[in-house]
């Protein structure tokens, strides 16, 4: 048997990257948000899980994109896709009907039951920051069998309660889900953030610390917490990525605009300068 | 009969079918969205609109910022993976907008609701969330839930919609408005129907039998089209599949630099909107301004679907003995 090579040179993005990408079982169905976990689907369908098929709200089941797609509108995700329709057909023939397997879904604001919030900060009529809000977030959140959070660890993000429930987690924990009518066998599977990995307990549905970033310490996850943490039993370090993993990754996004924005914008905006735009 | 045209401009459009205070859905998502319309309605001043549309980009954010919005019914807006829409943002912080947030899925439905002629229409989600809990304007007419008459499940009843006008951008129609789309549709399909009146611009006007020979790819037949207008380019900087791709580097440049800032914002309405006639005019600044290659390496080399074979019928099949 090979032996697996880890990188030693990767960025935290790329970890979080290939988190998400440990998390698709080859075979699954899988609906993409914008952002990373659109580079992590990507890098498992062309390592451990090929045969898993992407879904996007846009209306496209099964793409094969020639480019990395910037997000869910990018047209080239529809040429050679293995059916091309609407958004209501991918919310509910293949969503609300249970066939997908994982959503992955971001947020502003996380607690502790992985209720997400990416409508606002404060009062809803009059709110302190506004968000752009659910777009498909709930739906994915309410029908997935496993969504998937993904966002970067800070003490403002991980709070006692959400100033606003955009997509439902396990609300107030243990049954009340379900009680609440959305789907029994759905709900958040794991966080993945800039930290670790955080998963859920069967029971009470609570958040737990799962698997640590190398490098980071346990004081300074719980100190971006608002609640007293669970940490697993078996607590241990997050899975490195590969070497391959990494030159796979680099490979999806020649151009930065993922992975290294400032610099995708700097050009950007030099150019505007050049032409006398702005 | 003298055969019936719809085709107008859109300054004609827009100033015959768009009053203050009306409901719109205007498709707004990047993929095939109606910038033209969208600008043209800022030129004209029209005020106190209601936007529908499930995940408005910078069309959204131009409207609004231009004065034209005091409602928007939606589910998403920013100026997609490019940055946040500031003037949606700061609009809703000022109280200068109402919002009413659904999911896409929510607001998808709401419009699928209005095209079939239904007062409503389940779906099972938007419970356990702040989406049902926090109510905007529409107040108890946003959605309700009911227990299913035959199973006893829970299920959300999403109140239905009929905007006053409905508008697209599409890749072509003929003269009568029968109206022709391809790609990945997001919410214009339902969008488009759910319209009392139903304003088209195409980047195409083909003639009937192009319509006929590809049935399967008709958003709307003719009867219900109000308006067609040849335009173009249509959906810059958004794509419209088989036409042109997203204009990635205007975008950012109006999400990053110019949409936050309230001068910055003025100085590009001012050029691309208020300082142009009309979207021929708008592409002619581009062109002007950036040069013709900077606009034309946004059309993709084709890609064709193959024929498919949907039969010649005629009498003589039925018949064994021909």
């Amino acid at each position: 048997m090979m032996t697996t090579k880890y990188a030693n040179d990767y960025t935290l993005p790329e970890l979080m990257i290939v988190a998400c990408a440990r998390e698709i079982t080859d075979g699954e169905k899988v609906l993409i948000g914008v952002g990373l976990p659109l580079l992590g689907a990507m890098l498992a369908k062309r390592t451990h899980a090929p045969n898993s098929k992407m879904a996007y709200e846009t209306g496209t089941f099964d793409s094969a994109p020639t480019r990395t797609p910037f997000s869910v509108v990018d047209p080239d995700l529809v040429p050679r896709a293995i059916h091309a329709a609407q958004l209501t057909d991918i919310m509910s023939l293949y969503l609300q009907r249970g066939f997908i397997d994982i959503g992955f879904i971001g947020g502003a604001q996380v607690d502790k039951y992985g209720n997400l919030n990416s409508t606002c900060i404060g009062d809803y009529y009059k709110p302190k920051v506004r968000f752009p809000g659910s777009g498909g977030a709930h739906d994915f959140g309410t029908f997935a069998r496993r969504s998937l959070i993904v966002m970067i660890h800070e003490k403002r993000r991980f709070v006692e309660k959400c100033d606003y429930i955009t997509t439902p987690g396990f609300l107030n924990g243990g049954n009340s889900r379900y009680e609440a009518g959305l789907p029994v066998g759905t709900g958040p599977a794991a966080v993945i953030t800039t930290t670790g990995v955080f998963r859920f307990t069967a029971d009470t549905k609570e958040m737990y610390l799962h698997t640590i970033h190398p490098g980071v310490t346990m004081e300074s996850i719980q100190e971006r917490v608002a609640w007293e943490l669970k940490v697993s039993p078996t607590l241990h370090e997050t899975e490195r990525p590969t070497e391959e993993q990494v030159s796979i990754v680099r490979q999806l996004d020649p151009d930065g605009f993922f992975l290294r924005r400032g610099e995708y914008a700097n050009k950007f905006a030099q150019e505007a300068e050049k032409m006398g735009w702005h | 009969m003298v055969k019936e045209t719809k085709l107008m401009t859109m300054k004609d459009a827009i100033s015959k079918f768009v009053d203050d205070g009306m409901t719109l859905y205007i498709s707004a998502v990047w993929a095939n969205q109606a910038s033209a319309a969208a600008h043209e309605i800022i030129r004209q001043g029209k005020k106190d609109l209601t936007v529908i549309e499930s995940s408005p980009g910078e069309l959204l954010d131009h409207m609004i910022g231009a004065g034209c919005v005091k409602r928007a019914i939606l589910s998403w807006s920013a100026n997609e993976a490019f940055g946040t829409g500031y003037r949606f943002r700061r609009a809703v912080e000022k109280g200068v907008i109402e919002v009413e947030d659904y999911s896409n899925f929510g607001l998808t439905t709401k419009l699928m609701a209005g095209s079939m002629g239904l007062p409503f229409m389940p779906i099972l989600s938007q419970m356990g969330s702040s989406i049902d809990g926090i109510r905007g304007f529409l107040g108890e007419k946003k959605l309700r839930h009911m227990s299913c008459p035959f199973t006893d499940k829970k299920v959300t009843l999403i109140s239905g919609i009929n905007p006053d006008v409905s508008i697209v951008h599409c890749q072509r129609a003929d003269e009568e408005g029968n109206l022709q789309v391809w790609g990945s549709l997001f919410s214009m399909k339902w969008g488009a129907l759910a319209g009392k009146t139903i304003i088209a611009s195409v980047e195409e006007i083909v003639d009937t039998d192009t319509i006929r020979r590809n049935p399967e790819l008709t958003l709307a037949p003719g009867f219900r089209v109000a308006a067609v207008v040849h335009e173009p380019w249509g959906a810059h900087p958004g794509h419209v599949f088989g036409h042109y791709d997203d204009d990635r580097w205007f975008r950012y440049n109006y999400a990053n630099y110019f949409s936050d800032d309230d001068q910055k914002f003025k100085q590009f309405m001012d050029e691309w909107v208020y300082g142009v006639e009309d979207r021929p005019g708008y592409i002619k600044h581009y062109i002007d301004k950036f040069g013709y290659n900077r606009l034309i390496r946004l059309k993709p080399k084709p890609f064709y679907s193959d024929p498919i074979n949907y039969g010649a019928y005629s009498f003589d099949t039925l018949h064994m003995d021909s």
